[in-house]
């Protein structure tokens, strides 16, 4: 937690003549991105299983995938 | 946010061989290779037709809303709660791609040049060129291209003549010893590559030269992507044979066995530099749409607080989506061409067949800018 303050620190004093350019929306968007990232990162560093967008496509599309595409590649995975 | 500079034909002709060419020309050769053989070529140039359906999309749609990105057009024409979905999907494709390219792009350097340095480091370096020119604006990134994408072309095609002894053309026959299905099959993969025109749509309303000029930059920088592919297609099978659908970026492989005068060898190198340089170019067109959309879509008038964190996010999804680059490449064979196909060509018809219906509705009268 030491480490994600020192960041979001960091992060001010880098941004912060943005920041005071920037619109109110801009800004909560702006720590809202940082936020979500440092959450991913947390959940990905205590190996938390989130699903991930690769997971879904394969939910989705494999049975699609099955039934229609036939050929086999003629590769060996 | 409106952006007070116009793309030329030339950069649009050039980020447009960027968006489709920069991971088509050396990823595709072997995914069409295991498809269909010693026709594989023929499979990378029968889908050219998917990537020209989003140009002709957008083309219609800047005729009745000239001068919209793709999202504000979606706004005008379904109104603020409609255009959510669209936005939506345009973020889940664009989400998944940069994360994608990112890895493909790192998995090269990987192979090619630091294979001990690891991934994360090769991911965040890899990223920082494109936040940097996204950062600065679409026209940095439209100069990049102009600049760098005619010299991984150039290094691609004197590495290619100089290996010309290496061909063998009888690799190349019979011509589809296993009928069209398999062709077929690879032109379903290649298309979702092509169909990748549909980002363009956030790009061509900055034409400075007029729309018929912007369309036909697009196409003349598709075709050229299109026969590159095709002929690093040919080229990968009539080198590596029957190899060719088993090896990660055969392209590689093909110039590493090339020697000039038996003097100049590992040429390998030289490609990878020059190839990586368009790597950029690609990442940083795919990252710039995924801020816009993302800004668009929460109604930023500004993408640009967006893109350090989002840039964040794309390098932690390229390194925990996919556990190896073989896990990526079965991505892309199996899941890839539909959810790719689907949201390329199912957002801009789906603003376009709502664009027609406004039109024709009697009550709802013109569809106008907002």
């Amino acid at each position: 937690m030491m480490g994600v303050g020192a960041a979001l620190a960091c992060l001010w004093l880098f941004e912060r003549g943005n920041l005071r350019r920037w619109g109110a929306a801009e800004r909560v968007a702006f720590w809202a991105g940082w936020l979500l990232l440092f959450a991913w990162g947390l959940a990905v560093q205590g190996h938390v299983p989130l699903p991930t967008l690769p997971q879904f496509t394969r939910w989705l599309f494999r049975p699609l995938w099955e039934r229609l595409l036939t050929v086999q590649p003629n590769i060996y995975w | 946010m409106r952006e007070d500079w116009g793309l030329t034909p030339y950069q649009t002709a050039m980020l447009t061989l960027a968006l489709v060419g920069g991971t088509s020309v050396i990823v595709l050769p072997s995914i069409l290779a295991a498809y269909a053989g010693q026709t594989a070529w023929l499979s990378a140039l029968l889908p050219l037709p998917a990537g020209l359906l989003p140009l002709l999309i957008w083309r219609d749609l800047d005729r009745r809303l000239p001068g919209l990105t793709l999202l504000e057009q979606a706004r005008a024409v379904l109104g603020p709660a409609g255009s959510i979905p669209v936005g939506a999907g345009l973020i889940a494709l664009f989400a998944s791609v940069c994360p994608a390219i990112l890895r493909q792009f790192a998995d090269l350097i990987s192979a090619e040049a630091l294979p001990r340095t690891p991934e994360i480091v090769v991911l965040g370096l890899m990223m920082v060129v494109p936040l940097y020119g996204v950062r600065q604006g679409p026209e940095v990134v439209a100069r990049l291209a102009e600049i760098l994408v005619p010299l991984a072309v150039g290094a691609l095609v004197i590495l290619g003549s100089a290996g010309l002894k290496d061909v063998v053309f009888n690799h190349l026959r019979p011509f589809m010893a296993q009928g069209p299905g398999p062709v077929l099959q690879g032109s379903l993969e290649a298309a979702a590559w092509y169909a990748e025109t549909a980002l363009l749509t956030l790009l061509l309303p900055f034409h400075g030269y007029g729309r018929r000029l912007a369309i036909t930059g697009a196409v003349a920088g598709l075709l050229i992507a299109a026969g590159l592919t095709a002929v690093t297609t040919a080229w990968t099978v009539a080198v590596l044979g029957p190899l060719a659908g088993r090896v990660t970026f055969p392209i590689f492989q093909v110039t590493r066995v090339t020697s000039v005068a038996k003097f100049l060898t590992h040429l390998d190198s030289m490609l990878v530099v020059a190839w990586v340089a368009a790597g950029f170019v690609k990442t940083a067109v795919w990252f710039y749409a995924l801020c816009t959309a993302v800004a668009a879509t929460v109604g930023l008038r500004d993408y640009r607080p967006l893109t350090v964190p989002l840039a964040g996010l794309v390098v932690v999804g390229a390194m925990t989506w996919w556990a190896s680059s073989a896990q990526l490449t079965g991505w892309v064979f199996h899941d890839w061409v539909f959810w790719g196909l689907s949201l390329e060509l199912g957002i801009p018809a789906a603003v376009w067949i709502g664009a027609l219906v406004r039109a024709k509705a009697p009550r709802a009268g013109r569809v106008t800018a907002p």
